[in-house]
């Protein structure tokens, strides 16, 4: 009657239901799009949780091997597996080059 | 009988007026009470009551950007970031304050093995003499405290936090994860853990003047200061970002919501030239020399010709980045790049190349002045052992390090293109190294050099230089004649881009033919010099010694000397170019007998790493 009144022409039944339907079906869409989404929420928040965790593991090994492969912690594996500094250094001369061979020599 | 009647109706209309003005009453004031409630929420506690709505159904946080590692050039990183936690105490809820920092004590002290470490970095500079009132803020004698006593200290630091006032007190900052989780599994009321990150250094104080270190600034904020750290800080830190968004009751989020995610944009990757074993062999060895020579300080760096890049640079005392609050400002200075010397004989070289390349002097001259001490105006010019070379040719001059010598060749080469040819190898301005902190020494002005500023220089005192100005200059002469620039920082690496940053274009400053010459003069000068004896058999080396005098208050000391020693090698195709310099070594004055050998002992190390075969 409003619409009548103001545009001065009369809305068929027909435009009304054009109008109408869609808008209907997308409240209800979005009335069942948040249905559907609004317990999701705590897995959203439990998968990001994970991925932090994952992250500051990975983090942590990082920091592991970075620690452990220290040339000083090397060194002192090293000794501790008897690995010794070559006193002396033999060269010889090949047909691809200069071969190169530490020789430790044994104490009397 | 009627007239009662009429009064009873007339009360009946009064009470039924009445009635709908009470209840008018009733409901204006109704209508009042709600307007003043409503204004009360909407105006008084408008912003809070909006605060409070806000703060339940919607939540914001800044995403903290990791900042980015520097890597030697095997990818392997001198220091990376790691997770790190904030312990923090609510001091409200803690009602035992005292059995609380004994409960955490344990876990927040300090290990002797930690302090260990700090005093690593500097324990032989004291045996070598400098005294503990010269680093009044150092940790002294700190080993000799017990783990008990650690934990006592501790307990006592803790007790102090926690009786503060207030909601929120960091117990302390940077706390590793396996520490945070034994604490975590004491299940103590109050006490709350807020992640972050911390800087760890896998080699300890190893590179620490290069790398510099990570404070804090003004805000709080994690900030970069010397060296790399310094330098680089804007692009290490990154960019924080927000997670903003809508969230039930139960603090989930709402997937339907408004939400506005900003990823946080983490540091670039510092990729540097750095070559971890070079810059191990090197700390190793010069801390031994400083030992053994009983100096106060000393330095090296190694840098590549070719392009500038800088292999291992190391000053000893040093500090650990990690606990750089335990030290004092002058510690955190590089002296490779800040600190200045009057460089000595070390510096001839540079003048010969330059006479040689002027064609001032030539391969066959003669030095018609170097039958005895040289007097000009007040002052006596003498050799360093007072014989002297009649006709020295300029190679023998080197050869022998005469300082007589060295004043006929500045003469020939004249104080205007002597100060040309400074400039040109890059003294009296910045080498251009990717560092924070680099110093630049000024030349005397040009036209205003004395006789005697001309002779003093040309033996390297009377100027003042950085080592790593000297170490370019020399790199000149090791490259053909080109001059490269310094340059640590090989690559930026960043999420999903590399840039790899090219050394600057090397500039012609002595013809090919000049350093050839002067290299075969530091070949000899190595083979028949005083350091003969320490150079490592069938490797062809060039360098030099140089015994510096050192300034104080407007004259030389007459015991205290700065010894170096520069060299490169291969010398045909130089692998690298190394700088060897001891402060006031006390075994022995002369650089022969300190510097050289230690400069020896490092590359015969680097040689087998290397594959360089003896050649002879």
């Amino acid at each position: 009657m409003l619409v009548r009144e103001i545009t001065g022409k009369k809305i068929s039944k027909k435009k009304m239901f054009f109008w109408v339907l869609p808008l209907a079906i997308s409240l209800s869409f979005q009335l069942y799009v948040s249905n559907m989404t609004a317990g999701q929420g705590e897995e959203l928040a439990r998968i990001e949780t994970q991925i932090q965790l994952v992250s500051r593991q990975n983090q942590i090994l990082e920091e592991k091997i970075t620690e452990r492969s220290s040339l000083s912690i090397i060194e002192g594996r090293a000794q501790s597996l008897g690995l010794a500094k070559p006193e002396s250094i033999i060269y010889a001369e090949t047909a691809k080059g200069t071969a190169q061979a530490n020789v430790i020599l044994e104490s009397q | 009988m009627r007239k009662l009647q009429k009064v009873q109706r007339r009360q009946t209309s009064f009470w039924r007026a009445s009635r709908v003005v009470i209840l008018i009453g009733i409901f204006f004031l109704l209508s009042v009470l709600i307007i003043l409630r409503l204004f009360t929420w909407q105006v008084v506690r408008g912003e809070e009551l909006e605060f409070l709505g806000k703060s339940q159904q919607k939540t914001s946080k800044n995403v903290s950007s990791l900042r980015g590692a520097i890597l030697a050039s095997d990818n392997m990183p001198l220091v990376a970031s790691a997770p790190g936690w904030t312990i923090w105490a609510d001091p409200r809820k803690i009602k035992d304050p005292k059995s609380i920092a004994e409960k955490l004590a344990p876990y927040l002290a300090e290990s002797p093995v930690e302090i260990a470490k700090t005093e690593e970095a500097t324990d032989s500079a004291n045996v070598a003499g400098v005294s503990s009132d010269e680093r009044p803020e150092r940790v002294e004698g700190s080993l000799q405290i017990t783990p008990e006593q650690l934990i006592k200290n501790e307990t006592t630091r803790l007790l102090g936090i926690l009786s503060k006032k207030g909601a929120w007190v960091s117990l302390k900052p940077k706390v590793d994860n396996k520490t945070k989780e034994e604490i975590e599994n004491l299940k103590i009321e109050g006490i709350g853990f807020d992640q972050n990150s911390r800087r760890i250094y896998p080699e300890a104080s190893m590179s620490a003047h290069l790398l510099g270190f990570v404070g804090q600034d003004t805000a709080g904020l994690d900030q970069g200061y010397f060296g790399l750290e310094g330098k680089y800080d804007v692009a290490l830190s990154g960019v924080g970002g927000e997670d903003a968004g809508e969230i039930d009751a139960l603090g989930n989020p709402i997937l339907v919501g408004n939400t506005r995610k900003i990823n946080a944009l983490d540091g670039v990757n510092l990729k540097t030239h750095i070559d971890r074993t070079i810059q191990y062999i090197v700390e190793k060895k010069l801390k031994e020399g400083v030992e053994r020579y009983g100096a106060k300080a000393g330095s090296v760096v190694v840098m590549r010709p070719k392009d500038g890049a800088i292999l291992a640079m190391a000053s000893f005392p040093t500090y650990n980045p990690i606990y750089f609050g335990k030290y004092t400002e002058a510690d955190y200075i590089n002296p490779v790049i800040s600190q200045t010397f009057e460089p000595g004989s070390v510096f001839k070289v540079v003048v010969m190349a330059s006479a040689l390349d002027a064609g001032a002097v030539k391969l066959d001259d003669r030095c018609d002045k170097c039958t005895g001490s040289l007097r000009i105006g007040p002052y006596t010019i003498r050799t360093w052992d007072e014989k002297y070379h009649k006709d020295a040719t300029p190679g023998e001059i080197i050869k022998n390090s005469d300082n007589v010598g060295m004043v006929w060749t500045a003469q020939r080469l004249g104080a205007d293109k002597f100060y040309d040819y400074l400039s040109k190898f890059g003294f009296g301005g910045i080498s251009g190294i990717d560092l924070q902190g680099e110093s630049a020494p000024k030349l005397r002005t040009k036209g205003k050099w004395g006789q005697i500023d001309l002779a003093t220089t040309s033996f390297g005192q009377g100027i003042a230089i950085t080592p790593i100005q000297l170490t370019r200059a020399v790199s000149a002469i090791a490259n053909d004649g080109k001059i490269p620039t310094p340059q640590v920082v090989d690559k930026i690496e960043g999420a999903g881009f590399e840039q790899d940053i090219k050394p600057e274009v090397d500039k012609q400053i002595i013809s090919k033919k000049s350093a050839d010459e002067v290299t075969e003069m530091m070949i000899n000068a190595v083979r028949a010099g005083e350091a003969k004896w320490a150079a490592p058999k069938g490797h062809v080396i060039a360098g030099k010694t140089g015994t510096a005098q050192i300034p104080i208050a407007g004259h030389y000391d007459p015991e205290k000397t700065i010894a170096s020693f520069v060299g490169f090698a291969p010398a045909d195709d130089p692998e690298f170019v190394m700088l060897v310099t001891l402060k006031e070594p006390s075994s022995s004055p002369w650089a022969s007998e300190t510097s050289a050998p230690l400069w020896f002992n490092i590359a015969k190390d680097m040689f087998v790493y290397l594959g360089v075969p003896p050649s002879q």
